[in-house]
């Protein structure tokens, strides 16, 4: 027990600094890539540094980005769609009991339908066009964010509602300033695990109904035994969404959030 | 904290605009009933229930747990409405729509809003609004090195002071406060009360106020009314002399007397 706890606080220190956390994640993962790499045959699992060799070599000779862009535009679009969707959804359910019991089921249903069958079914509707991978994403997604939507609103304190209404405050000033905001921490983890499922459904639809982007890419790698090109198409896309993670997201929610961090120094007296 | 109040000339400050001056108004209650219903039938929480109540008068309603208190104030707040009578409220010489501020037992802050963010929220329909307002009312009760904070900065006592200055800064006729003071410990419930009685004393508010403890009621209020059984059953004028020192003979007096009245009837 004493050599746990003199142990503690080296480790404290060593994580205290975000960045050094995640490196040694990270590194820790390629470590372990590496390790799978030596097992299996090389055109299978790549090591690392070949993977991203071949990434480097998507990006010079200038395949990589109008696939990508291809993509992340679905991908935004659908998740945009379902956000805008499931939010309404969730808040609905959230405010008014007689639409919870008629909407429940629906979500229940939405949550259980593979995203390929929605793949299949918009690309016959749709064909080749954009239409397909983006409706698609959004009949996935949706549920997923209302329901988190959903819960989040009911989390919301009566008291709030009760004083807002003493103060005669609009319906839409409440859900602008108060119900939002209250469901604002679940709005974030639906919109992030949102955006993480509608990037896997455009895959999934681009593979049936594209001729572009990454899904496509990654069939036709497929089709060719070239499972090392795979993985470098993936690897591309996992930078991509990093960078929108550390980049957007993670800023915007550190000052979304600004008012509960600073009650870590909350003056007592 | 008190004597920041006290320095803090006021009196004009809450004026929102020069042709709205600050009053207070009187409560007319009517021939009040409230009954709910419930799985054994009906219930009746108080009936036949008449005040009156002088523009710029510190009210106090006493009651025990379950006797009806809280139905009354927000059947007085318009959040439920009575099974017979009414509620009015007037200016003696205005015929203005009467604004009601509201101080709650918890402050209801919002968390993400800061102090002044707090404030700005409740003046949706006052286009005249401006910060300077709710920095002006935020002053009031003592909290100007406070504007931006937000409500997870401040202590108990603090946040329930943001809640007095939102009530305040709507300029209400009538001011309508639920036990405010009673989830605070009693050296912060102390001081609070000893600074509401200087913003009363600058403001001029018809203040109507919930509590369940008489010396607070006596410490306060020109008038105390208590309610049990379904109805008023003691209209008490207060004969103190302001200020009023709690270990005064007089107050131990009237004290006794109202206690001893507060238990004339059954549970």
């Amino acid at each position: 027990m004493a050599t746990k706890n003199r142990r503690l606080p080296a480790i404290g220190s060593i994580t205290s600094n975000k960045w050094i956390a995640r490196m040694l994640g990270l590194l820790l993962g390629l470590i372990a890539w590496s390790a799978v790499a030596t097992v299996f045959p090389n055109n299978l699992m790549p090591y690392p540094y070949e993977t991203i060799q071949l990434a480097w070599g998507l990006v010079e000779s200038g395949v990589a980005w109008p696939n990508l862009r291809a993509t992340l535009l679905r991908t935004f679009l659908g998740f945009l769609g379902s956000i805008l969707l499931g939010t309404a959804l969730g808040v609905f359910m959230g405010i008014n009991n007689y639409s919870q019991r008629f909407f429940t089921p629906y979500v229940v249903i939405g949550l259980s339908i593979p995203a390929i069958a929605w793949a299949a079914v918009t690309t016959i509707i749709y064909g080749f066009s954009i239409m397909a991978p983006v409706v698609a994403t959004v009949l996935t997604t949706f549920p997923y964010v209302a329901i988190n939507v959903w819960k989040g609103v009911e989390s919301l304190e009566p008291d709030l509602i009760n004083m807002s209404r003493s103060f005669n405050i609009s319906r839409g000033r409440m859900l602008r300033r108060l119900i939002l905001p209250s469901a604002a921490p679940f709005l974030f983890s639906s919109f992030r695990f949102g955006l993480a499922i509608s990037w896997k459904i455009v895959t999934i639809a681009e593979i049936f109904a594209a001729s572009s982007g990454v899904g496509y890419k990654l069939m036709q790698a497929y089709q060719v035994y070239q499972f090392e090109k795979a993985w470098a198409w993936a690897s591309l896309f996992i930078i991509v969404i990093l960078v929108i993670e550390y980049g957007i997201i993670k800023p915007i929610e550190k000052r979304v959030f600004e008012y509960r961090h600073d009650a870590d120094f909350a003056l007592i007296g | 904290m008190s004597s920041d109040m006290a320095k803090a000339d006021n009196k004009e400050a809450f004026q929102l605009s020069e042709s709205k001056p600050t009053g207070a108004a009187s409560i007319h209650i009517g021939n009040l009933a409230k009954t709910f219903d419930t799985a054994e039938g009906t219930e009746e929480v108080f009936s036949d229930i008449n005040i009156d109540i002088e523009p710029g008068t510190f009210v106090c309603l006493l009651g025990k747990s379950g006797s009806g208190k809280s139905t009354m104030l927000n059947i007085v707040s318009d959040v439920l409405e009575p099974t017979e009578g009414r509620v009015r409220f007037e200016y003696p010489s205005d015929e203005e729509d009467v604004t009601l501020g509201h101080v709650f037992q918890d402050p209801r802050l919002l968390p993400w809003n800061t102090c002044v963010g707090n404030i700005e929220y409740v003046h949706e329909n006052n286009p005249d609004y401006t910060n300077e307002l709710a920095r002006r009312s935020l002053d009031l009760v003592g909290l100007s090195d406070h504007y931006d904070k937000y409500p997870t900065q401040l202590s108990g006592g603090q946040r329930q002071r943001v809640g007095i200055a939102r009530a305040l800064s709507t300029d209400p006729g009538v001011l309508l406060m639920d036990e405010p003071f009673s989830n605070l410990d009693e050296i912060t419930a102390e001081n609070l009360r000893d600074e509401l009685l200087d913003i009363w004393s600058q403001l001029n508010k018809t203040v109507f106020f919930i509590t369940h403890d008489m010396t607070e009621a006596i410490q306060l209020c020109d008038r105390i009314l208590m309610l049990g059984q379904g109805r008023i059953y003691a209209d008490l004028e207060n004969p103190l002399d302001r200020p009023r020192r709690l270990d005064s003979d007089a107050f131990l007096k009237f004290r006794q007397k109202a206690v001893d009245k507060f238990h004339s009837i059954e549970e």
